[in-house]
């Protein structure tokens, strides 16, 4: 077997995977949904672990078709204890990955069921949904359903996870039953000013004591699944840098408003990439569309400085548009352009001649055929300096928290 | 209490019963979309960073060249497709998609209740 992971990228980032013999649960407000989270989780382990999903929630048939809206594979790896067919009268499939509760009604039963699955040898096991559980049978009965579950994967090579709604119960009984679980993963709604959305944070990791953790902006996207939203990343720089062709590069939908090569309004592109899904913006280079700037710049979370290595003449330019987007001191990369042409600059000289901070991250970036430029198209830059700028900037916006 | 997103979904479901109006978003000022009703083959994040990006610049325009009022609303027209951008509020633009041969008066006037409603709701 090969340890779990969430398939969620920060989550994974700060937990560190899924550790076998822990639990997590995953407590979101009604008004956000957590079913997502648990489809993740199953798509991501299910070619190398054998998955029990505890479903109260809906039937077997109507979860894997949401698990197909998707595009998550439903393999026989994937084994269903039904705990909801009973309930509604319609027969259960009785395929030989679902395992039928008959009265669902009844507490010993699936206690007992349950109990004898959990010997199986499952290395994963997901419960949709633990906040029915509670509603039907009371907190003592989930105590003690955890209480169980916390026993088995201590014995195997399990790790489990919860899905829970927080319907208001009760302050004590609620934490009583988050504190019997390693770990606490929070999903809520956020309607801050213009950032309306969906987040989620680790509460708590008994696993890892001590350590603080952020709270992230997430999507659902079908076919996808749980992707980090990065609603704004700001592409700026002087004029013929490379903006664009930067935009261009790392998006595949990006649309450009530009005359004769150059952008006179702006440039849009979304990115898809390890997980995350960011909208870049980028601006126009030229003195005269300064007007526009600060409304691009607006409500950025991170910022992308291109550069011309050939061009040290534009680099009081590329501070001062920086201030005039209002983005001085977001989280920033360089991409240090043309980095391959003549008369480039190292990386360690542009650094000096930009006098920003020395942590400042700065990548080089070059085009991947310099004999297919044309001057009035954006280039198309290698990928591999693309994705670094990326990457980099992700990590430093994620560990910005959301809420500071 | 009905949140934020729910009351902007609300006014913009009334909208799209309005005869012609084909869709409608709730964007902010800086290019992102906040509520959409839009349809799927339309990327609602380039059509927020779009609009608000001519919204900016119509702005810039009308002040340069002397206007003392703020900008009221932007319209861009083709033969099959009007777009309408008016202000609601300081923070968010309401914007609309219509067929170009239907009551363009009463769709503007639709126009101005949502924005003000919306405007409304922002403030929250």
């Amino acid at each position: 077997m090969v340890d779990p992971l969430f398939g969620i990228a920060k989550l994974d980032g700060e937990l560190g995977g899924f550790p076998t013999h822990k639990s997590v649960i995953f407590s979101a407000s009604p008004a956000v949904g957590n079913e997502a989270f648990g489809y993740q989780i199953v798509a991501n382990n299910e070619k190398d672990n054998k998955i029990l999903i505890f479903l109260n929630r809906t039937s077997p048939p109507a979860y894997f078709k949401e698990m197909e809206e998707f595009h998550f594979p439903v393999s026989k790896n994937i084994f269903v204890l039904d705990a909801y067919s009973n309930l509604t009268g319609i027969e259960s499939s009785g395929s030989a990955n679902v395992i039928v509760i008959k009265n669902p009604n009844d507490k010993e039963e699936i206690l007992r069921t349950l109990g004898a699955e959990l010997e199986k040898g499952y290395t994963l096991v997901l419960f949709d949904s633990f906040s029915l559980v509670v509603d039907t049978f009371g907190f003592d009965y989930a105590i003690s359903i955890i209480a169980m579950l916390r026993e088995k994967i201590n014995k195997s090579e399990t790790a489990a996870a919860l899905l829970f709604t927080d319907w208001g119960y009760g302050e004590n009984e609620r934490a009583g039953l988050m504190n019997l679980t390693d770990a606490e993963v929070v999903i809520r709604g956020i309607e801050k000013r213009v950032i309306f959305g969906q987040y989620f944070g680790v509460i708590k990791c008994k696993w890892l004591p001590g350590k603080s953790f952020t709270s992230t902006l997430f999507k659902v996207v079908k076919p996808g699944g749980i992707k980090i939203a990065i609603p704004k990343i700001l592409v700026t720089g002087p004029t013929d840098a490379g903006k664009s062709s930067f935009i261009h590069s790392a998006s595949k939908n990006a649309v450009s408003v530009d005359k004769l090569g150059g952008t006179i309004a702006l440039d849009h592109g979304s990115v898809d990439f390890k997980g995350y899904l960011a909208d870049l913006f980028g601006t126009p280079g030229q003195e005269r569309f300064d007007p526009l700037l600060k409304l691009l710049g607006g409500d950025s979370i991170g910022v992308v400085l291109v550069v011309d290595c050939t061009k040290p003449e534009q680099f009081p330019r590329a501070i001062e548009m920086l201030r005039k987007t209002e983005t001085f001191g977001l989280p920033i990369v360089i991409a240090a352009n043309k980095a391959d042409l003549p008369g480039a600059l190292s990386i360690d000289d542009i650094k000096n001649r930009l006098h920003l901070n020395n942590d400042v991250p700065i990548t080089a970036t070059v085009a991947e055929d310099l004999s297919r430029i044309d001057p009035n198209q954006p280039t198309k830059l290698k990928k591999s300096g693309v994705d670094e700028v990326l990457s980099t900037l992700f990590r430093l916006v994620i560990e910005e928290d959301l809420f500071k | 209490m009905a949140t934020k997103s729910e009351a902007l979904r609300t006014v913009l479901e009334h909208l799209n019963t309005i005869g012609g109006i084909k869709a409608s978003a709730v964007i902010s000022a800086d290019g992102l979309p906040i509520m959409s009703l839009i349809p799927g083959e339309i990327d609602a994040n380039t059509f927020a960073a779009m609009l608000a990006s001519m919204v900016g610049a119509a702005e810039a325009a009308i002040k340069a060249i002397g206007a003392k009022n703020i900008l009221e609303r932007v319209v861009a027209e083709s033969k099959d497709i009007r777009v309408i951008a008016v202000r609601a509020g300081e923070d968010a633009i309401l914007t609309i998609m219509i067929d170009p041969n239907v009551n363009y008066g009463l769709i503007l006037l639709e126009a101005k209740k949502a924005s003000d409603q919306i405007s409304i709701v922002m403030k929250q």
